[in-house]
């Protein structure tokens, strides 16, 4: 493509103005080539017809000569004057009849034996010999003996003719000649309406012009017919001819006068004059074009712009519902193809908005992260096997906290206390499986796996307990004081779409998820607000932990340790190192059974933390002192309860 | 054309004594393409003997615009009548040099015959029809005719000698050389002459009073 255009208007334009363009130019050129044509085709006819009437002209000019000399050469009353043989009484009756004579200028009688007579072009000369003694003899063959022919006097052409003088036998020969010259060809153009030239043929084998009608001639010009001439007479191929004259076309046709091909006529007719007539048509069709060109092009901006004014708004649309805008839709009143795509863009943009406000609140039913997964596949029922941390909290007797206050109070308080909750998963790219009361599951690692989930949850975790101290700090949520809880545990479960075909939860099953829930149920039991498993503390290496246990949780055989994160790692506070040792040094001392230096420790831990962990210890040391552990002890305690 | 044709239209007079009379001369001319050629005028002139002709007198009619016959040949002196039998007039002239004359427009057979005395040939012609052509020979010697239809003459007893022979047709070309010949005891020479003759120059003429304007 050349040419590139932004605007459909503007290649519409483009392509009509060129197709409008060659049209008329290929109009107007056939136009005017037939015209031409034509103006030439009728000029050749126009000069063919021009030629016979040229020819019958002089044919008759010629015939009237002959009639005349015919009556000079039967005239009684010539006859005394010729036989007188006084030279200037012949002469004086001869150019009495010569006056007679119209268009003749000269005649001459001339005797058997070629002798002039008498000469009106030389009244003083006698005694001189004929000089054209051809013409007599080609009289003497001729049934009436008379004869024509041209002949040249100095540069003009004559026609002569001859006839015999009968004085009553013949006795002497009448020769009458008419000068073929300006004035002829003046007289023959006013009957043919054609630029008239004489040309005579020079003994230098050139044409002259001795004639013509045009006001002036160049070398140019001359040299233009001297070659058609050529043509024509030697090649015998055209008699036809186009020759430049100044601006004009002479279309010329070439006629020779006599059969010795010493004098040729062009009769010329001019192109242009020719052409007048059609040129008012060529003016016609230039208006004519300038008139459908302007309307085409009003035409083709409406017809673009009924095109492109609802493709504008379609863009625009679409547009919209590329931003997020479905609600946008077109207003066009159209019943063809564009119309149509309208109606179909509207139902598209309608089906978007639905399936958008369906995603709006699948977003808002369940977490963003399942709803995407959700609608990014076909929602069938069954799961498959992940990897995932699950974190369950829960607000410590959330029942009895409630007593006293209107469901409608603590539904507020709930919001307020969840969205903050909901807000710590969120931000450590946890998802909320669901709200269960006061209870909230969350995902780590689901549905997308990644290998910070359980560093996440830990980070969830803390930042749930600091929100909830906030929230308390703000009075935000009333006159209550929350306690919450907090259970991790990572493991595989069970991801998928549970329930029926026509109703079902995209959640997550499995021992991990049960072990979660029971870790929250320890925290109370424990005095802290997190219980991670030894599998997400394994997991979660970007924190410090406490171990507080190890715990047969109930409905489960294996015991499993217990953690409780304390700090980031590397930022345990001093009080919280030397937590720490003295927590490894009560395991130590507990699990090797020297129950003494375990409470020594015990009572040591116990001023720097107020969970109830230096509690439990000493409770089962002072146990075990009364009643040792059996030997095949494994540390671990048993839970009964949830 | 000659449509009227009158073979023999001058009486021969005897005048000389029967001894000396005894020679013929048949003649027949011929054009140069061998046809018969008629109105063809012989003479034979004597070389020593000049004898005088005899006058005569000779008629040429105008019929249908035409002169009949339309050659004769006579005698110097001879008397020629030129009635006219057609119901309009003629006008006779010639500007001959042997015998200028005319006869302006008349009706019926004029008074006077007119007389030639010179010899030569008198060409005839009419002023008001160019076509009509008439020739008078008028011969220095008495022994004189003119060919028939089958181009043939012969001039009969005439004395011994030598003679020179002429011929003459309207249209000879050229001057006839003379033939000479010599006639002695009653000899009868048969000669036939071919001449040539130049072609004939038509004459317009108008075809009928209803008809074309000119003759072919």
């Amino acid at each position: 493509m050349l040419f590139r255009f932004r605007k459909f208007q503007t290649r519409l334009l483009f392509f009509l103005v060129l197709l409008l363009l060659s049209l008329q130019l290929a109009i107007y050129i056939s136009v005017r080539t037939a015209n031409i044509q034509h103006a030439k085709v009728e000029i050749s006819d126009n000069l063919k017809v021009g030629a016979g009437v040229f020819n019958r002209i002089l044919t008759e000019r010629t015939q009237n000569l002959f009639q005349y000399a015919r009556l000079l050469s039967a005239d009684y009353a010539f006859k005394p004057a010729f036989h007188s043989g006084d030279h200037p009484t012949i002469l004086s009756a001869m150019e009495n009849h010569l006056a007679r004579l119209e268009g003749a200028q000269l005649m001459t009688l001339v005797d058997l034996d070629n002798n002039v007579i008498a000469k009106t072009l030389a009244p003083l000369q006698t005694n001189i010999k004929f000089v054209w003694p051809e013409l007599i003899k080609q009289a003497e063959q001729n049934e009436y003996a008379e004869a024509t022919s041209i002949e040249m006097i100095g540069d003009t052409p004559y026609q002569m003719i001859v006839v015999p003088y009968f004085s009553p036998d013949i006795s002497a020969w009448v020769i009458i000649g008419f000068a073929i010259d300006q004035s002829v060809a003046d007289d023959i153009k006013s009957v043919i309406q054609s630029e008239v030239s004489f040309l005579t043929h020079t003994k230098s084998n050139d044409w002259k012009i001795s004639s013509t009608t045009l006001p002036m001639t160049t070398e140019d010009y001359q040299n233009q017919i001297k070659h058609l001439i050529t043509q024509t007479i030697f090649d015998k191929k055209h008699s036809l001819g186009s020759i430049q004259y100044g601006e004009d076309e002479l279309i010329t046709f070439v006629q020779p006068i006599d059969k010795k091909l010493k004098v040729t006529a062009l009769l010329q007719r001019s192109l242009n004059k020719a052409l007048a007539p059609y040129l008012k048509l060529q003016a016609t069709l230039q208006t004519l074009f300038w008139i459908t060109l302007i309307l085409s092009i009003a035409l083709v901006i409406a017809l673009a712009r009924k095109v492109t004014k609802p493709v504008k708004e379609l863009t625009k649309s679409a547009k919209n519902i590329e931003s997020g805008n479905y609600t946008a839709r077109i207003n066009i009143n159209l019943k063809d193809e564009i119309g149509e795509l309208a109606d179909s863009f509207n139902k598209m943009a309608k089906g978007l908005e639905e399936k958008e406000k369906v995603r709006n609140l699948l977003g808002k039913v369940v977490s963003s992260e399942i709803a995407e997964e959700l609608l990014s596949k076909d929602i069938e029922l069954g799961g498959e096997e992940k990897e995932a941390t699950i974190l369950f909290s829960d607000i410590r007797q959330f029942t009895t906290l409630c007593e006293g206050y209107s469901a409608k109070e603590i539904l507020n308080v709930l919001n307020i206390y969840l969205t903050s909750m909901s807000e710590a998963i969120e931000n450590n790219k946890g998802v909320i499986d669901k709200y269960i009361g006061d209870a909230i599951m969350a995902l780590f690692g689901i549905p997308l796996s990644n290998n910070t989930d359980a560093n996440q949850s830990v980070s969830a975790a803390m930042s749930m307990i600091e929100n909830l101290k906030k929230l308390t700090e703000k009075s935000q949520l009333g006159q209550l004081n929350f306690q919450m809880g907090i259970g991790i545990n990572t493991g595989l479960v069970v991801a998928g779409n549970m329930g029926s075909p026509n109703r079902l939860n995209y959640t997550v099953i499995g021992d991990a998820v049960n072990l979660a829930s029971r870790l929250e149920g320890l925290t109370k039991y424990y005095g802290v607000n997190i219980i991670v498993s030894e599998s997400t503390r394994n997991r979660a290496t970007n924190w410090e932990f406490l171990e507080l246990d190890k715990v047969i949780v109930k409905g489960k055989a294996e015991p499993i340790i217990i953690f409780q994160p304390i700090a980031t790692k590397g930022q345990l506070s001093e009080q919280q190192t030397l937590q720490l040792e003295l927590n490894r040094k009560i395991l130590f001392h507990y699990r090797n059974r020297e129950w003494d230096k375990a409470k020594e420790v015990i009572e040591q831990i116990k001023l720097y933390d107020d969970s109830k962990f230096g509690q439990i210890y000493q409770k089962r040391v002072d146990s075990f002192l009364n009643t040792p552990p059996p030997n095949n002890w494994d540390f671990s305690n048993k839970f009964d309860t949830k | 054309m000659i449509k009227y044709f009158f073979p023999y239209l001058f009486i021969y007079t005897f005048q000389f004594s029967p001894s000396l009379v005894a020679n013929d001369l048949i003649i027949t001319v011929y054009d140069q393409n061998k046809k018969a050629l008629p109105n063809t005028v012989v003479k034979l002139l004597s070389n020593n003997s000049q004898t005088k002709p005899q006058p005569q007198k000779a008629i040429i009619d105008q019929v249908n615009k035409e002169y009949v016959p339309q050659v004769i040949a006579i005698t110097q002196g001879s008397k020629v009548t030129f009635p006219n039998k057609d119901n309009i007039k003629h006008h006779v002239y010639s500007f001959s040099d042997a015998k200028p004359f005319e006869l302006p427009l008349y009706e019926g057979t004029p008074a006077n015959p007119v007389v030639f005395d010179n010899p030569g040939i008198v060409v005839l012609g009419c002023n008001i029809h160019d076509w009509m052509r008439g020739y008078i020979y008028v011969s220095d010697s008495p022994y004189i005719a003119i060919t028939n239809e089958s181009g043939k003459t012969s001039i009969k007893n005439f004395p011994d000698g030598n003679y020179q022979l002429e011929l003459w047709h309207p249209q000879i070309k050229g001057d006839f050389q003379p033939v000479d010949f010599s006639f002695k005891d009653k000899s009868i020479i048969e000669k036939a002459i071919s001449i040539t003759l130049k072609p004939m120059v038509k004459i317009r003429r108008p075809k009928g009073r209803h008809g074309r304007r000119y003759e072919e």
